[in-house]
């Protein structure tokens, strides 16, 4: 029955995933923002990040919520060690290295889920699992919501970080222009550091506010990670509000994609929105011209 | 070099280059242990890959990652072919090269004719790798989630199917064989010019009269044809196909990685790539294989630490090694007609 | 125009050429005419849009407004390939050498432009090799040339394409005083040889004896044409590379 709240439940519920894949995005629209590196680990920081809230939850009964503060700092240094010691050498190489070295860690973090925790698939089970909000005809999950509601606020705090702070700035002038950022007295190594430790810290803290809301599997990373290099090319290159803005739109579609299409076929639809996009416009819906 | 076309390598090379595929081809002979028969056949399945991969990554600088799209492709028509209209597989690969080159033509053609170049290439590929996957995956026609099974017909050669391992070890090995010689009568020929131009500096070629788009199309068309028969090839001696495994991310990246790994731009590059990594995954697949996962972990580290020490890939770096060992200041060699 | 009977085929004619990037105007209703045989030189201050305005000839941008006719043929919806295959060669401001091939490959590269055969190609390529001095570094990659060399590599590539015009983009630049006369010569015997040249240089001292016309450009439009004489007397030119400083004096 298409009602319009059967419409409206669904683009709301399409905007809820959209938040996420937003704030997912982010996390990697930064990182190939400032060092023009495409990060395919990304989506098995996420992954960690998950397992990390699971076990925190399973071993010690810390809420995933509150969790974040947990994965946000362990993430940040994980990110800093990616850069320090993965990425650092192989910043002036040809993409393919770079590629291949974060596929190469993809690989290795994935497996050594794999053989710490099983391929099982896990769920968290909290309180408030199956808690909806109701609003006339529709039904919110909760769970969803939160995660919507946190990977906004942490869009906006890591909007406000660039603007305000001095470390914001000083990445972002390095995201612009590194020749110029170093003739100012910008260590654009420390830069670095600090914008892939960000990047990775956001990932984290997004698989923490997802956990209640999808299985965990060693293999989970991979569909988001896709999805996020939809909205970051979608968006624009470094354009947070362009990640911002498609991840909502990617969201949507999936979610209208999914009630004519079977299974995980929905997930077609953001690929071809994706290639067509780039073939239209490979600088994204609001990237700067080249 | 005086003339082109010439043979440039000293005597010394061609007996090495001739008792190497003579070895190669005598390997059954003496060796008849199926296990050992299996590796070695993956490893030159994989060089084969690498090498189809090498012509359209390696020279034409254009990285790809749906190799698993096209090798899917050739994988699936011939069976079908044969499964519902029992045409034979060795046939049916033919049309699964067909089918393919259309297909990575028509995503060629969509991504040149539009300007995609370099990360955007590959992201693009990557996409269109999922969609084929996602609609193999949710299409019954192709088994869905239980994959189809060939059915067996034993020792059959109009059926491509055989008993022994050995026919399936000679097939292999001549595909890569056939593919080693085609990529060095590439780099000796016009086309390999072009497709080393391109990756070079895309633009300036265009500048220079050469149309880009056209060549790199070849290429992919070529790339393409190769990566279907090994479809083709895989379904007929694994006489099981799904879509996890012959359309997964994870075989496109095996594949880019043995072509990377062993050296770009090079003749045996893919098949020193492939011997090392296969041989090297094998190897911990079975000490490490009770450890779920072990021996991928540490196929990730070894592909990094290549990667982080040896970017150029195995065989120039070691080639370099060798130079330096023997103290020579290395004349400055061709990297065209280089291997 | 002309369109009478006797008229002789102009060769290269741009119209009104205009062209903007979001919303900067690069090129604004540029018109001039080259005619053939001769040395145009094209100057104006930094950012006056002269490389654009080589790529719009050269087909790696689209006009937004305007057409370019070389040889009584549009040619401003065409690629930069094509463009090359109807006579036109192109040098970049910042060299773009094949980096991991030799200098001979590099420049038989080019040299397909003239032919389909490898072998001719080469021997092309040895004899442009030979003309711009750089015979001796024939097996050298290019990654490891000095500037100087880069640059001439650029010519030399661009030359093997057999042009009938050539378009030259800061071809001196960061050369010393006696490599910029060497270059200027090269210049002049190519020209004799029969090629159109058309160039971009800043280094007036070089630029002045050499050209037969000079046409300047300053933030995108066309504010002069004429003999080096005419121009360096002409205000406007004068008043466009110093008119900056003027303000602070």
């Amino acid at each position: 029955m298409i009602t319009p709240s059967f419409i409206i439940q669904i683009f709301i519920g399409g905007i809820l995933m959209g938040g996420i894949y937003s704030f997912i995005a982010l996390g990697l629209t930064l990182i190939f923002g400032v060092m023009k590196v495409i990060n395919f680990a990304h989506g098995a920081l996420l992954m960690l990040g998950m397992y990390t809230s699971y076990w925190l939850l399973t071993i010690f009964g810390i809420d995933p919520y509150l969790s974040v503060l947990v994965t946000i700092p362990l993430f940040f240094v994980i990110g800093w060690l990616i850069q320090r010691f993965l990425i650092e050498s192989v910043l002036d190489a040809p993409h393919l290295i770079q590629i291949v070295i974060t596929l190469g860690l993809a690989l290795f973090l994935e497996n050594i889920a794999l053989f710490l925790w099983s391929p099982d698939y896990r769920s968290v089970q909290v309180s408030y699992q199956e808690a909806t909000i109701l609003l006339g005809d529709i039904s919110i999950s909760f769970t969803r919501l939160m995660s919507f509601i946190l990977a906004i606020s942490g869009t906006c705090a890591l909007y406000l970080f660039l603007k305000w702070t001095n470390v914001g700035k000083a990445i972002r002038a390095t995201a612009d222009d590194k020749e110029g950022a170093i003739l100012m007295g910008i260590n654009y190594k420390q830069v670095y550091y600090i914008a892939f430790g960000i990047g990775a810290a956001c990932v984290g803290m997004a698989g923490s506010f997802i956990t209640p809301v999808f299985f965990v599997d060693p293999y989970i990373g991979g569909v988001f990670v896709l999805m996020a290099f939809v909205v970051v090319i979608m968006g624009g290159i470094g354009n947070f509000l362009g990640a911002l803005i498609c991840g909502l739109i990617v969201g949507v579609a999936e979610s209208f994609g999914a009630i004519f299409m079977p299974g995980s076929m929905k997930r077609v639809l953001p690929f071809t929105l994706l290639i067509i996009i780039m073939l239209f416009k490979p600088t994204g819906l609001f990237g700067r011209r080249t | 070099m005086n003339k082109l076309n010439r043979w440039p390598f000293s005597r010394k090379t061609n007996l090495f280059y001739v008792m190497l595929i003579l070895f190669l081809l005598l390997i059954p002979f003496f060796v008849r242990n199926p296990y050992i028969l299996h590796v070695l056949i993956m490893l030159f399945f994989y060089a084969y890959l690498g090498g189809a991969w090498n012509i359209l990554g390696g020279y034409t600088g254009q990285s790809s990652f749906c190799s698993a799209a096209f090798f899917g492709v050739g994988a699936y028509t011939s069976t079908l072919l044969y499964i519902h209209w029992g045409l034979s597989p060795w046939i049916g690969m033919w049309l699964g090269g067909v089918v393919a080159v259309v297909i990575g033509t028509f995503i060629g053609f969509l991504s040149f004719r539009y300007g995609i170049r370099g990360i955007y290439f590959v992201l693009i590929t990557l996409c269109f790798g999922e969609i084929v996957y996602l609609i193999v995956l949710n299409w019954n026609i192709f088994g869905g989630a239980s994959g189809i099974l060939i059915p067996l017909r034993g020792n059959s050669f109009s059926h491509f199917q055989f008993t022994s391992k050995v026919p399936y070890y000679y097939i292999i090995l001549s595909l890569m064989l056939l593919t080693a010689f085609f990529t060095y009568k590439l780099e000796r020929s016009r086309f390999g010019d072009f497709f080393i131009a391109i990756r070079e500096d895309e633009d300036a070629a265009e500048v220079l009269g050469i149309n880009t788009t056209h060549y790199k199309l070849i290429s992919m068309a070529i790339s393409c044809f190769c990566m279907a028969l090994g479809g083709t090839f895989y379904a007929q001696y694994m006489l099981y196909i799904q879509q996890d495994i012959t359309l997964s991310g994870t075989l496109s990246i095996e594949i880019t990685f043995c072509a990377i790994a062993g050296g770009l731009g090079t003749i045996w590059g893919p098949l020193i790539g492939s011997s090392v990594l296969t041989i090297f995954s094998e190897i911990s697949r079975v000490t490490l294989g009770r450890y779920r996962g072990m021996h991928l972990m540490v196929y990730g580290v070894f592909v990094v630490l290549i990667m982080l020490y040896m970017p150029q890939g195995l065989l120039p770096g070691l080639k370099g090694a060798y130079k330096k060992l023997r103290g020579e200041r290395g004349k400055q060699r061709d990297v065209v007609s280089g291997m | 125009m002309e369109k009478g009977a006797s008229r002789e085929m102009s060769f290269l004619v741009c119209e009104n050429i205009t062209k903007s990037f979001g919303g900067l105007t690069a090129v604004s209703k540029v018109s001039f005419q080259i005619e053939r045989g001769g040395i145009v030189g094209l100057i104006g201050p930094n950012g006056a849009g002269k490389t654009t305005l080589f790529s719009l000839i050269n087909g790696f941008y689209s006009l937004d407004q305007g057409s370019v006719l070389f040889l009584d043929e549009p040619i401003h919806q065409l690629k930069p390939n094509k463009i090359c295959k109807k006579g036109i060669g192109r040098t970049f401001q910042i060299t773009k050498p094949f980096s991991n091939l030799t200098i001979l490959q590099n420049v038989r590269m080019g040299a397909y432009n003239a032919t389909h055969k490898m072998a001719i190609a080469e021997e092309n390529a040895l004899e442009v090799i030979h003309f711009v001095d750089l015979g001796e570094k024939k097996d050298q990659l290019a990654k490891n040339l000095t500037i100087e060399d880069r640059k001439r590599l650029e010519l030399a590539r661009a030359l093997a394409t057999k042009p009938k015009l050539l378009l030259l983009d800061e071809v001196m630049a960061g050369l010393n005083p006696t490599e910029i006369e060497v270059v200027a010569l090269l210049i002049r015997e190519i020209n004799k040889k029969g090629v159109t040249i058309f160039l971009i240089e800043h280094v007036m001292k070089a630029i002045m004896p050499l050209s037969d016309k000079i046409i300047v450009l300053h933030h995108g439009e066309k504010i002069a044409e004429g003999t080096p004489l005419e121009i360096s007397k002409n205000p406007k030119v004068i008043e466009a590379y110093l008119g900056e400083e003027y303000q602070f004096a």
